[in-house]
């Protein structure tokens, strides 16, 4: 899983970005053939953060037909809609998640958005930063670097801690540099890190002398089943819910000579978050059954891949995680430097580095990816879904399209209470009720988009009784 | 150079895969496995730049 792309939106906000057409329509000469997006959405969801995702299927007991059929219809549910919602409205308004918003929310509203995005980023950053210390261990002698399990939350020593600082530290220090040298070896590498995700699941299967990939995820009787099937569509779908349904990826697909170009993003889904998942689950199975591993504890990435594939793995996990984490603390140095009035973006940038790390030293965020980015999207997709409604419903429902920019508000409040009574119930739910995070984002973003519509006719009502 | 670093980083991807094939075929040992894995990244990341060089 990958927050690079969504992140564009994010440099909008001090207008130092290297992105081009922040406030206007993308020029047909600008716009990009659909090659340019495969890549692009291949590279970008195969990540560190997979290393995790398919061993923690695991942990939580998700079995074979969840796996091989979940995935398969999660995924492709996110395709969809990747196609027919985020390329429809990106190739038709070509503008920026950012600029979008600002027409109809207002800039100050705006700024809150990316505080809550930064914020977001710098917990995701600092799971990639866990995942790749993981592959930290292997190289010393055992028992050197004590590594984190599923039930770890706090730092598990001094060598761990040292081991996050020293790699955040690096990512951090890449940032201020800025992303480019970082989005190309991400560029360079993408090919070769999904073989190396391959390349273990045969390994493991050679290990395990069976080809049987159904057998093997089944889960033994008895074995708690914490995420249904249903758990596992709506995980696979909403995961990237910021990206497609929340319209971060407006930024990337305003490019796109036709919606079609949405279809590239089956390739991050079906390469990264199906192959590399189950992959990455094959792991988890295999030290389960021939070293006893209790899949609820679960082993750190690093020592399994070492153990699968050696060095070549190890350097794998490094790189999946730097090359994700790298533009989002990057990014997330851009939204800080947008909230604090007069601070450098060197500064920014340690601030969001620093918040990283300490995120990444905290066992606890990547070992409960499964919520936490379930939470994320719950959190963004309902943005997505106010833009939705001024795309497509705004006309046919009678109320005013881009209200901000034409009335000249800088902070649309019907946006704000749209967006946040929704997520108020939302995290109600999830703290107080225990739902699964993945089954909120659709639910939250269908009640903010209708909040929204209800409010924006009031306003119009209140606004005409004036007149 | 294109062609030469395009033949190099087909040979380091078919090097990433195909050892953990004939593993799991039975036909290479999981040393050896891991060394040309090793020997391939390293071609890989020589070579991609030439070859993948982004717009």
């Amino acid at each position: 899983m990958s927050a690079t792309a969504a992140l564009d939106d994010i440099d909008t906000t001090t207008s130092r970005a290297a992105s081009e057409y922040e406030r206007e329509r993308v020029p047909e000469s600008a716009l990009k053939g659909p090659s340019a997006f495969w890549g692009m959405y291949a590279g970008e969801h195969t990540a560190g953060t997979e290393f995790m995702i398919g061993p923690l299927f695991v942990a939580w007991g998700a079995d074979a037909a969840s796996l091989i059929f979940g995935l398969l219809i999660g995924n492709l549910l996110a395709v969809l809609t990747w196609r027919y919602v985020t390329a429809v409205i990106a190739c038709s308004e070509r503008l920026t998640l950012y600029y979008k918003m600002e027409k109809i929310a207002g800039r100050r509203l705006v700024t809150l958005y990316n505080l809550a995005n930064g914020l977001l980023f710098c917990f995701l950053a600092g799971s990639m930063i866990t995942v790749s210390a993981t592959a930290v261990g292997p190289f010393f002698p055992a028992g050197t670097i004590e590594m984190p399990t599923f039930e770890s939350t706090l730092p598990t020593g001094a060598a761990w801690i040292a081991s996050c600082v020293v790699i955040g530290a690096a990512m951090t220090l890449v940032a201020l540099k800025g992303y480019g040298v970082v989005a190309q070896m991400g560029h360079y590498a993408a090919p070769w890190m999904f073989l190396v995700f391959l390349a273990c699941a045969v390994v493991t299967l050679g290990k395990l002398g069976t080809t049987d990939v159904w057998a093997l995820l089944t889960p033994p009787a008895g074995t708690e089943q914490k995420i249904s099937f249903l758990g596992v569509v709506c995980f696979s779908w909403f995961c990237n819910a910021a990206m497609h349904l929340g319209m971060a990826d407006l930024s990337v697909l305003r490019f796109a000579k036709k919606p079609s170009a949405g279809w590239a993003s089956a390739a991050g889904m079906f390469l990264g978050h199906y192959v590399a998942w189950i992959c990455a689950a094959l792991l988890l199975i295999y030290w389960v059954r021939q070293h006893g591993v209790d899949p609820t504890v679960g082993k750190d990435p690093g020592t399994m891949v070492d153990d699968a594939v050696g060095w070549a793995g190890l350097v794998c996990v490094i790189i999946a995680g730097w090359t994700t984490a790298n533009p989002t603390i990057y990014r997330a140095g851009l939204a800080f430097q947008g909230m604090i009035p007069g601070i450098s973006r060197t500064a920014a940038t340690l601030l969001a580095g620093g918040l990283c790390i300490a995120a990444g030293i905290f066992p606890a965020f990547a070992m409960n990816l499964l919520s936490f980015v379930g939470l994320y999207g719950t959190v963004l997709a309902p943005i997505g879904a106010i833009i939705v409604v001024d795309h497509f419903f705004a006309d046919r429902l009678g109320i005013e399209r881009d209200p901000a920019e034409h009335h000249g508000w800088s902070f649309n409040l019907n946006v704000l209470v749209a967006w946040l009574v929704p997520v108020a119930m939302a995290m109600y739910l999830y703290r107080a009720h225990g739902v699964f995070a993945s089954y909120l984002p659709l639910p939250c973003a269908v009640a903010c988009g209708l909040l929204y519509v209800l409010l924006s006719k009031r306003l119009k009502a209140a606004i005409g009784g004036k007149a | 150079m294109k062609t030469v670093a395009c033949i190099c980083g087909l040979a380091a991807l078919a090097g990433t895969i195909v050892p953990p094939a004939l593993f799991l075929a039975k036909a290479m040992p999981l040393d050896a496995v891991k060394q040309v894995m090793l020997a391939s990244t390293v071609v890989w990341f020589a070579a991609a730049p030439f070859w993948m060089k982004m717009d």
